[in-house]
């Protein structure tokens, strides 16, 4: 796969607040990447230093194995607020984008009418902007991004402040611009978002790189295990005496915790506690990225 | 299109679309000039507020009366406003060119010693006075020439009336019998007299020298129009077009550069810049911009000022247009600069009027700098505006040419590029590691 950003082993500080520590990242072509992390993790001094923005202390930063400095166009770049010119027509938003990105022609042309399309824009391509709903800028935003069609694309919180069906068509044009061969980086501390879209996550927390890896493989280092959580309206009653001794229960102020997992397990525990008095109900629990950085920032798990 | 002319089209497609940045732009400092222009300078006349400033320098104890006849005189003709030797300033001859070169009095008279006496000796060479105009043709010279023989009459003192007039006719008499005039010529004036249009027909003047036969014969004096240093006539309303213009393009300009600032904010500068846009090209097309604009209100100002105010500005076309053009490059440049200096549009916004409004009377927008103290004057000329207001007052306000106001042209090129460079330094190191 041709390597498309290289970061190795950037540091940067603010005064005496480190920053980033000795950060290393890859990101392919057709990769999508998460950075996850709370705020003041770093991310942000991250994306800035990949824009080139700031100048870190240490460290490089390649884009297509050629020094930052070097390169024009490659980058494309969807920030967290809506980067566009609220009083101007959503064509107007992307012809002015284009040819700042010195689009010309048929690929101006084409870029523009693209950027509606993706952005799903068509019948009110001579709206403005300002008169659009927020899942309707938050794709233009989106598409504005990607006007120049660049290899790499920088997402900082693209689906901030919207409803789920307005997040989810944003993710599936996300989804099918990297299925062309896009690459992107997104910074974001929506978890949920992450699973389904990026190849690899990055756990970033106080500058420090806590943990990377596909999806897959964060989650099953999760000391946390899945289980099924009963519910109660009073204070739980005690364990039933008939209780299999191969699944461990921990009793907590509300409920009863079993560790187990699937539909199997939600079945078992269905027809073990079917005649337990106050009972309300059944939630089955499984590990996520957030969980997972939970342990790694809260439980001193963070490396050395 | 090129990356410059799309930012450019972008911030003029905005403006267009902004009804209160445009009432802001244009309609308030419209409705503010046509305001200081009615009142405070009527529809266009003289630096002298609209009345006749009549100086008299030299007047001895002989010739006091003179003076007082001339105060007789403003009490029944209100638009007389007279400086004779009772004032607050002592009128020297020389400050008397100056005031009436400058334009802050209409006319004076300079008298030479005996010179009242002199009058009734017909006979003898007698001294003469000068009276200094800045135009030969201007109302305020016909009727002070007008003022003059009852006020010399009156000043003769009792009977003085009768001696000037028998003097003249005794002169007309002896013209006609020395066939200088004719008899009709002779009944004419001495009619002209008797009616008190004597001074009105003398109207000889055309500059320096003559002010025709009938003046001349009965008082000695000559006309001469003062060397005129600092363009007259000041026209108030063509001061208050570009004064007002100035003082709301700073405001214009620095909301520009607010809104610099928010787009840095909200990542539309970087996604520019990512693009391959270079920095200059971003601050250039807000300095373009803003040029355009101060280019439009001036011009809506100064066309207002032309066409109902009586500016008289339709020679003046061309030094204002680079004056404009020059300004406006000046405050682009000054508005992203003072951007840099901000850490956010808001704060811009609350210093805006903290800033803007005391170098804009510093620099004359709202008081004419010439009526300022020299230290105040001194600080404006400092500041981009204050230039920007003198330049305007030259070629609008007095109708100077482009080559008079060379100090304040070289001024605003040299601010527009220091502050530039300045600028563009300091966003490029912010937006560019």
């Amino acid at each position: 796969m041709q390597t498309v950003l290289q970061v190795v082993s950037l540091s940067h500080r603010y005064g005496d607040t480190l920053a980033l520590s000795r950060i290393s990242l890859q990101l392919g072509r057709g990769e999508g990447v998460a950075l996850l992390g709370p705020n003041g993790a770093g991310k942000s001094t991250l994306m800035k230093a990949i824009m080139g923005a700031i100048r870190p202390q240490e460290g490089e930063i390649r884009l297509f194995n050629k020094p930052l400095n070097k390169q024009r166009g490659v980058l494309g770049y969807v920030p967290q607020e809506i980067a566009l010119q609220e009083d101007l027509s959503v064509k107007e938003n992307l012809e002015i984008l284009g040819a700042c990105a010195g689009l010309r022609g048929d690929r101006f042309r084409r870029g523009v009418s693209e950027g509606i399309a993706l952005a799903g824009l068509e019948q009110r391509a001579h709206e403005r902007v300002d008169r659009l709903s927020g899942g309707m800028k938050r794709r233009l935003n989106l598409a504005a991004g990607l006007i120049h069609n660049p290899p790499l694309l920088l997402l900082d919180e693209p689906t901030a402040g919207i409803d789920p069906l307005e997040t989810s068509r944003i993710l599936r044009a996300l989804k099918a611009w990297k299925a062309k061969g896009g690459s992107f980086l997104l910074s974001t501390h929506r978890m949920e978002e992450v699973e389904g879209l990026c190849d690899r996550v990055i756990f970033l927390h106080e500058g420090v790189l806590l943990e990377e890896g596909t999806v897959s493989e964060v989650l099953s280092r999760c000391q946390t295990k899945a289980a099924i959580h009963v519910l109660f309206s009073s204070t739980p009653p005690p364990i039933p005496s008939g209780w299999p001794r191969d699944l461990s229960v921990e009793v907590r102020k509300d409920r009863w915790v079993v560790s187990t997992s699937g539909s199997e397990g939600l079945a078992t525990v269905a027809s073990l506690v079917g005649g337990v008095q106050d009972l309300t109900g059944l939630e089955p629990h499984r590990p996520d990225l957030g969980v997972r950085f939970r342990e790694l920032a809260g439980t001193g798990l963070v490396p050395s | 299109m090129i990356p410059f002319l799309a930012l450019w089209k972008r911030l003029a497609l905005s403006m267009s679309r902004n009804p209160l940045a445009l009432l802001m732009t244009f309609l308030v400092p419209l409705i503010l000039f046509l305001f200081f222009s009615l009142v405070l300078g009527g529809s266009g006349g003289g630096g002298s507020g609209g009345g006749i400033t009549l100086l008299l320098v030299g007047e001895e104890r002989d010739t006091l009366p003179l003076s007082r006849a001339f105060e007789d005189l403003g009490g029944v003709n209100p638009s007389l406003n007279f400086k004779g030797k009772e004032t607050e300033v002592a009128w020297t001859e020389e400050r008397a060119r100056a005031a009436v070169a400058e334009g802050d009095a209409s006319l004076a008279l300079l008298l030479p010693p005996g010179w009242l006496r002199g009058i009734l000796s017909f006979d003898e060479p007698r001294p003469e006075a000068t009276l200094l105009v800045s135009r030969p043709d201007s109302p305020a010279s016909r009727i002070a020439q007008g003022l003059l023989i009852p006020a010399v009459a009156s000043a003769l003192g009792e009977g003085g009336f009768s001696i000037v007039g028998d003097a003249l006719l005794a002169n007309l008499d002896r013209a006609v019998s020395l066939g200088e005039i004719s008899v009709e010529q002779h009944k004419v004036w001495s009619s002209a007299w008797m009616t008190g249009e004597a001074a009105w027909e003398s109207q000889g003047g055309e500059g320096k020298g003559t002010l025709g036969l009938e003046m001349d014969a009965l008082i000695p004096l000559h006309a001469e129009v003062a060397e005129v240093e600092e363009g007259i006539p000041f026209s108030v309303s063509a001061y208050y077009a570009g004064a007002t213009a100035v003082l709301f393009l700073l405001f214009t300009v620095v909301h520009l550069g607010g809104r610099l600032l928010k787009e840095e904010k909200n990542g539309y500068i970087r996604r520019i810049l990512l693009g391959g846009t270079p920095v200059s090209s971003v601050l250039a097309a807000h300095i373009v911009h803003g040029t355009g604009l101060s280019l439009s209100a001036l011009a809506l100002m100064f066309w207002v000022a032309h066409q109902f105010l009586g500016a008289g500005l339709a020679g003046q076309t061309l030094p204002l247009l680079v004056v404009g053009i020059l300004t406006g490059f000046a405050f682009g440049a000054f508005g992203i600069l003072f951007a840099f200096f901000m850490p956010d549009r808001e704060t811009l916004e609350r210093s805006s009027s903290i800033v803007i409004l005391p170098m804009s009377a510093l620099g004359g927008s709202m008081i004419p700098l010439f009526m300022l103290p020299v230290w105040v004057q001194n600080i404006g000329k400092l500041l981009p505006n204050g230039q920007a207001v003198v330049a305007f007052e030259k070629v609008g306000a007095r109708h100077m040419y482009l080559s008079e106001i060379t100090p304040q042209l070289l001024y605003l090129v040299v601010f527009t590029v220091v502050a530039f460079g300045c600028a563009t330094t300091l966003w490029k190191r912010r937006w560019v590691a």
